[in-house]
């Protein structure tokens, strides 16, 4: 269908379109024009994606200027659905008239995900493919290569490095399979494919991370125009994302291996030293010019700037102490014997980074400012000496960049040593953690640098937390609801078991048998009363791993055994997948299933359920690095810790839930099997779409009631229903755009001729 | 016990049959065997599916008696596929023994003896007669191929057409041995050689698609949780009983006990031990409540906790290639290099190597009972882009926002129009007299109520009652259910009767289906086969007819009663060969 808001005319490749998607592009437009940044909340399952994609496209083509769109999302799977539908919205406009000239649309990932070199893909992980690969790319292997012929070479690397960029690639949208089947028929490597048509591309799909990690943004995204179009979707978790990206954890491994790299580098130095001096004078007038290029652009305002690499430290130059390869080493070597001097320390210790770094003076005199050179020294030096194997170097990497962001901010981080790894372990396990506790600091630069940064998920209630912990000031700032013409979900909130006994996944009674079996109970019923597929989320690992080997003591599972499958998420990715096929493929057979896993866990962050069930539970953790986020989120943004806790809980609660539904025709169960939802405060603090169906009935009920409830639903729901329906109410056609005020194409009726 | 006709109880022994008791009879036509309680047998052996006795020796614990029979469709040169054994109650060997002889020297005399038989049953592989001679109805209780050579004309009949697979055959006889109606029919039509079997089913094709359909719908595995509970014995001891059934699943389950088992017992341990240590174990106690049993270390079953954890937790497992790329997981865990600080302890799965252990054996025992019931292995998905490409497409459309397309219909195929119009019109007439007669009827209903008139003058009244007492005399003679009963007509006859109504709408079924498409000159000559075949049908009626003549019976005019029921038969009959030969002719005169 085609309609226009204001004189945009967006093409939506379908023949009607929701209400709040069409709601949803006024707002889009309306932020896009402005020039600012919009947060805008849509119930899941309402194709979110498809009305993001029509309507900046159609923006894109329309008006001049052809601003990039950058499409974060937050796993692969959904990279490829986002470009996938991206695929079909092209075709669809091609249809209907539109030229999209050179076209170009892709999607970025790991090589691991990419490679097709008939060795390399072998390997199951990242690094190691990134190693291997880098093994046979690196310009000085190549160089060497030219020398001595018996060095591999990747094929299809060197087949690409001689065409220029703007012959590489065909207009079109490529999925991650339509580009590794284009670089099989090409010859060309599809990882360096994806990275050199950047430039080139009109839209951009990738994860979070190469936005946000100034370590993977550096080499990605730093050269995109200021009026490029940023989006992050399924953004509900984004400051973790956010505060991911600049922490580290240090532990006795990562320190042995720095020693090992050190010692590297060390004969490396010697070694280099003796050969090629002229090499390392060349890097020692290098650094005393100081990083002058990065600074010229940064100051012309080309690039994204880099939280680990402050504007001050590009006016300078590197601090005499270690512009010397040697001298560097050695200083490396002395930071990291302090480090592990204080892994020695059998009590938990948190401090600001001022106070660690008065301390590394105390003992070992290094002061502030070569540390926070580090990071920028070791990546020169690495360069400078010619090491492919960046994996053998990551430890010590990781060092620099401890000593080069405790360096650098006085606040939003914290330094926390953790001699156990819990309170009850006797064995130790230290870690010393740099918690970043500020999420504006990594996201800060996107803000800044772009015009219109576009933040949107199933779930950002309460809408306002999110500008306070990410500072920024939306233009635009809306939450829609979900029309509906039935009432096609169903939040239940379950308070107590049959026998009355309150059930919470409350810290301090969720262990309390009673509690344990009225869960299994609910459990039991539901696998007894829902067809197909059942999801529970558990709010830790930990309590479900426990409350799993519980129920199997106390013989729920037997029972549940009796009437479905069960499937549950483990550690391993691979396994975990396997397990969710399996799930899919029993809840598609009739045989129906129930799938175990975690709220914040691997599956809870990707995984589609629709025409499925989940439900939910919810807790607080108790860890330290959540405790100092919660004091500097008050001291700083005046965010209530209690409020934020709920926040952070509610949000993956409803996050779980809201992976129920696709298309209004789907319809699914929630059942919150938690005192604390039955609480108006709590409830308050779930997405506006989710409330409005939680009616007064639902809210206090006990196991037997919730089943009843949830029989006749499903039995109500079962009914067929006509899609005829729903037209006008919640799905329109060009017409009722119309009659809302809006200006469409009506197709006008063609006879048979 | 329901004797049938011409039946004669010969011997009877109470016996147990599979752990249940009951008694056994032998009559003159079959070996029965009725459980305590049951109205109905069990067992039922006609004397001509019998095949071999076995007896147990004379000096074993029990008396027993072994039998094999022919199963249901098998041929007769084949092995018996069902054997019984029947085990003698009585607690006096000596007349236990003595009992069981008497069914030996019975059952001796119906041993089919293999030369006698090898002439008496032809095995039914010559040509024609084999498709029919192997879809004889369970429980007939005829050999096969008797059948075939009963009824020769039967070839003759038969409408050239393949002769049917092993499937088929196999799917009718069970639609037949479910549906007594249609068995019924089958044998008055088939067997006696009124319709060939091709002819038979070419209309009753959607029975047999219901059947392929469900006889391939197989109950799947249950999915419950092996769960060995004990039970408790006086002096607070437990005791765990393994069946051979327990220990097939165990090995289903534990494939590692399986290796186990096999490499140990009998000649390293014997079995009772095996299954004593392997209830002792830590293999077997891991995940169990009782926390005071945590099992002793076993050098056998340690190597089987070993096994069992490196296979499940071997990597290979999952390798990528059976994953569905939008279910990948590892994909997104290997987008990027790992960042932020590590989750604290509650979210990092695995600690507890025991609950890992158990929650990958949940996922193990899900696999397993969901492959046995889609009966695959997990496949290798192919990667090809257009696979890929369906499954994104299906993940992200949103099929609500399209507009329904309108399905594929077939346009009805009238070829006069107007003729199809005036028939309506007719059949309106017709209608609209009906209603006519109605009226008339009522009429006859309505009483003047003038009370003016003397009582005398109520002819009217009395023919409305005559009418009224008519009706209901109509109405309960209709309803009366042993109407049949009434008219004295002998079983055989009325049996005569139904086959003759079966033939007769089997017949013309085939020949309207014919005339209602097209003639082609395979059609032509089939229909001209039909309704050749129409003579056999009269002739049946015919002998039908006399049979009632010759018949004795209470009632005097049994033999008209009988035509008037055939009658019908005949009508129709004729009716469908002559409009069958109008059209012939029509179109012969028109080309």
């Amino acid at each position: 269908m085609r309609f226009y808001i204001d004189d945009l005319p967006v093409i939506f490749p379908y023949d009607y379109v929701y209400p709040e998607q069409y709601r949803y592009m006024c707002g889009l437009k309306k932020s896009l024009d402005s020039k600012g940044h919009c947060m805008l909340e849509m119930p899941s399952g309402t194709g979110k994606t498809v009305s993001l994609l029509s309507l900046i496209i159609a923006y894109q083509q329309f008006y001049p200027g052809r601003r990039k769109l950058v499409y974060c999302s937050r796993t692969v799977p959904e990279i490829d659905k986002a470009l996938e539908e991206l695929k079909r919205l092209i075709a669809y406009r091609r249809e209907h008239g539109c030229e999209d000239k050179d076209f170009l649309g892709l999607g970025l990932t790991s090589r691991r995900n990419l490679c097709i070199h008939d060795r390399v893909r072998k390997e199951r992980k990242g690094k190691v493919v990134d190693a291997k690969c880098r093994e046979m790319t690196s310009s000085w292997v190549r160089r060497k290569a030219q020398e001595e012929p018996e060095i591999e070479l990747c094929g299809f690397f060197e087949k690409m490095a001689e065409v220029d960029p703007a012959d590489l690639l065909p207009s079109g949208v490529y999925t991650m399979d339509d580009l590794m089947d284009y670089g099989r028929d090409a010859g060309y490597c599809p990882y360096y494919l994806s990275r050199r048509v950047i430039p080139l591309a009109d839209v951009i799909i990738y994860s979070y991370h190469y936005m946000l990690d100034p370590k993977v943004a550096e080499l990605v995204s730093k050269e995109f125009s200021r009026d490029s179009i940023i989006v992050f979707d399924e953004a509900h978790n984004i400051d973790s994302t956010c505060i991911e990206s600049l922490s580290i954890d240090l532990t006795n491994y990562t320190l042995r291996n720095s020693s090992v790299s050190v010692q590297k580098l060390a004969e490396r130095v010697t070694e280099i030293k003796q050969q090629d001096s002229q090499r390392l004078q060349d890097e020692y007038q290098r650094l005393v010019e100081g990083l002058r290029d990065a600074s010229l652009m940064r100051e012309e305002d080309a690039v994204l700037t880099n939280p680990t690499l402050p504007d001050d430290v590009l006016t300078e130059a590197v601090p005499g102490n270690i512009r010397r390869a040697e001298h560097f080493v050695m200083f490396l070597k002395r930071f990291v014997e302090y480090l592990k001097a204080r892994m020695r320390v059998m009590h938990v210790v948190a401090e600001t980074t001022p106070s660690f770094l008065q301390h590394v003076r105390e003992i070992t005199y290094i002061e502030r400012k070569p540390l926070r050179f580090c990071a920028e020294r070791l990546a020169s030096l690495i360069r400078t000496l010619e090491l492919t194997d960046l994996e053998e170097f990551s430890s010590l990497a990781k060092v620099a960049e401890f000593a080069t962001l405790c360096a650098t901010y006085d606040t939003g981080f914290m330094v926390l040593f953790e001699p156990f790894e819990s309170d009850q372990s006797t064995v130790p396990n230290p870690v010393l953690h740099l918690a970043c506790l500020d999420a504006a600091i990594a996201i800060r630069p996107v803000f800044q640098r772009f015009h219109t940064v576009i933040i949107t998920s199933g779930t950002l209630s309460p809408m306002d937390m999110y500008p306070r912990m990410l500072e920024f000031t939306p233009a635009v700032q809306e939450s829609f609801t979900m029309t509906l013409a039935r009432q096609c979900f169903a939040p239940l909130v379950v308070t107590r078991g049959s026998d009355q006994v309150t059930i919470s996944s409350k810290f301090e009674v969720r262990n309390d048998p009673a509690v344990v079996r009225n869960f299994g109970n609910l459990l039991i019923e539901m696998s007894k009363s829902v067809p197909d597929g059942i999801v529970a989320f558990f709010p830790s690992y930990l309590y479900m791993e426990s409350i799993v080997s519980m129920w199997n003591e106390i013989g729920v599972l037997r029972d549940v055994w009796k009437h479905k499958l069960i499937f549950v998420e483990t550690p391993d990715a691979a396994e975990t997948s396997v397990a969710l096929q399996n799930y899919r493929t029993a809840c598609d057979n009739g045989r129906g299933a129930i799938l175990l896993s975690v709220a914040r866990g691997k599956v809870s962050e990707g995984i589609d359920f629709d025409h499925n069930y989940g439900r939910a539970g919810h807790h607080y953790t108790e860890s330290r690095i959540l405790k100092a986020r919660l004091e500097y989120l008050r001291e700083t943004h005046q965010i209530r810790e209690n409020d934020f806790l709920t926040f952070d809980a509610i949000r993956h609660a409803s996050q779980c839930v809201g992976r129920v539904l696709r298309g209004k025709t789907d319809y699914g169960l929630m059942v919150l099997a938690d005192k604390r939802y039955s609480r108006a405060d709590k409830r308050s603090k779930m997405p506006r779409w989710i409330q409005e169906c939680m009616t007064e009935t639902s809210l206090n009920l006990s196991t037997d009631m919730a089943v009843g409830l949830t029989r006749k639903f499903l039995k109500l729901m079962a009914k067929p229903f006509d899609t005829k329906a729903q037209l006008g109410i919640s799905m329109w056609s060009n017409e009722h755009i119309v009659q809302h005020g809006g200006r469409a194409d009506i197709p006008m009726e063609i006879g048979e001729n | 016990m329901l004797l049938l006709d011409g039946e004669t109880l010969v011997h009877t022994s109470p016996t147990s049959c599979s752990k249940d008791d009951g008694t056994l009879y032998y009559t003159n036509r079959r070996i029965l065997w009725i459980k305590h309680g049951a109205q109905t047998p069990s067992i039922v052996i006609q004397h001509e599916d019998f095949r071999l006795q076995q007896v147990s020796k004379a000096d074993a614990k029990k008396v027993m008696l072994r039998i094999s029979v022919m199963g249901p469709g098998q041929a007769p040169s084949d092995a018996p596929a069902l054997t019984y054994t029947f085990a003698w109650k009585n607690a006096n060997k000596e007349e236990a023994l003595a009992d069981r002889d008497k069914y030996v020297n019975e059952l001796y005399k119906i041993t089919p003896r293999k030369n006698a038989g090898g002439d008496a049953a032809p095995t039914g592989t010559s040509g024609t007669a084999a498709p029919s001679a192997a879809a004889v109805p369970n429980g007939s209780g005829k050999g096969a191929a008797t059948m075939s050579s009963l009824h020769p004309e039967f070839a003759k009949v038969k409408i050239g057409t393949d002769p049917a697979s092993a499937e088929d055959i196999k799917l009718r006889q069970d639609v037949l041995s479910k549906n007594a109606d249609l068995a019924k029919l089958h044998r008055a039509l088939v067997v006696s050689g009124l319709v060939s079997e091709e002819e038979f089913w070419s209309t009753r094709k959607h029975i047999l698609e219901t059947q392929a359909v469900q006889s391939q719908l197989r109950k799947g595995d249950s999915s419950t949780w092996l769960d060995l509970a004990p039970t408790t014995q006086d002096g607070g001891n437990f005791k765990y009983t393994i069946t051979p059934n327990i220990a097939k699943r165990i090995f289903k389950e534990y494939p590692q006990v399986k290796r186990a088992y096999i490499d140990n017992v009998p000649h390293k341990i014997g079995e009772k031990q095996f299954w004593k240590r392997f209830l002792a174990s830590r293999f077997f106690n891991r995940n169990r409540s009782t926390s005071a049993m945590k099992g002793n270390p076993d050098s056998i079953f340690d190597v089987c906790l070993r096994d069992e954890d490196s296979m499940l937790g071997d990597p290979d497992r999952f390798s990528s290639q059976f994953i569905m790329r939008l279910l990948d997981l590892s994909r997104t865990e290997e987008d990027s290099v790992e960042t932020g600080n590590m989750p604290d302890f509650t979210m990092r799965p695995g600690r507890f190597s025991e609950s890992l252990s158990l929650i990958r054996r949940f996922n193990h025992h899900s696999e397993l009972v969901l492959q046995s019931a889609i009966g695959t292995k997990r496949k290798e998905l192919s990667v090809s882009s257009a696979t890929v490409d369906r499954e994104l497409g299906r993940a992200t459309m949103l099929p609500d926002l399209e507009q329904p397309r309108a399905e594929k219909r077939v346009k009805l195929n009238i070829q006069d129009q107007s003729r199809y119009l005036t028939s309506l019109v007719k059949g309106d007439v017709t209608m609209r007299s009906s209603d006519e007669d109605m009226l008339q009827q009522r009429s006859t209903f309505s009483i003047n109520f003038d009370l003016s008139h003397p009582l005398s003058d109520c002819g009217n009244t009395q023919r409305t009652m005559a009418a009224l007492t008519g009706s209901v005399r109509r109405v309960a003679f209709k309803s009366r259910p042993n109407r049949i009963k009434e008219l004295n007509i002998p079983p055989s006859l009325s049996k005569a009767v139904e086959e003759c109504y079966g033939a007769g709408t089997e017949m013309l079924r085939h020949l309207w289906a014919i005339m209602r498409l097209p003639m082609t000159p395979e059609k032509r000559q089939k229909a001209d086969k039909i309704t050749a075949a129409f003579d056999n049908v009269h002739k049946h009626i015919r002998s039908t007819i006399t049979m009632a003549n010759s018949a004795e019976s209470k009632n005097a005019n049994l033999g008209s009663t009988i035509e008037q029921m055939v009658q019908p038969v005949i009508d129709s009959l004729n009716a469908g060969k002559k409009e069958y030969e109008r059209r012939v002719h029509g179109v012969n005169a028109s080309s």
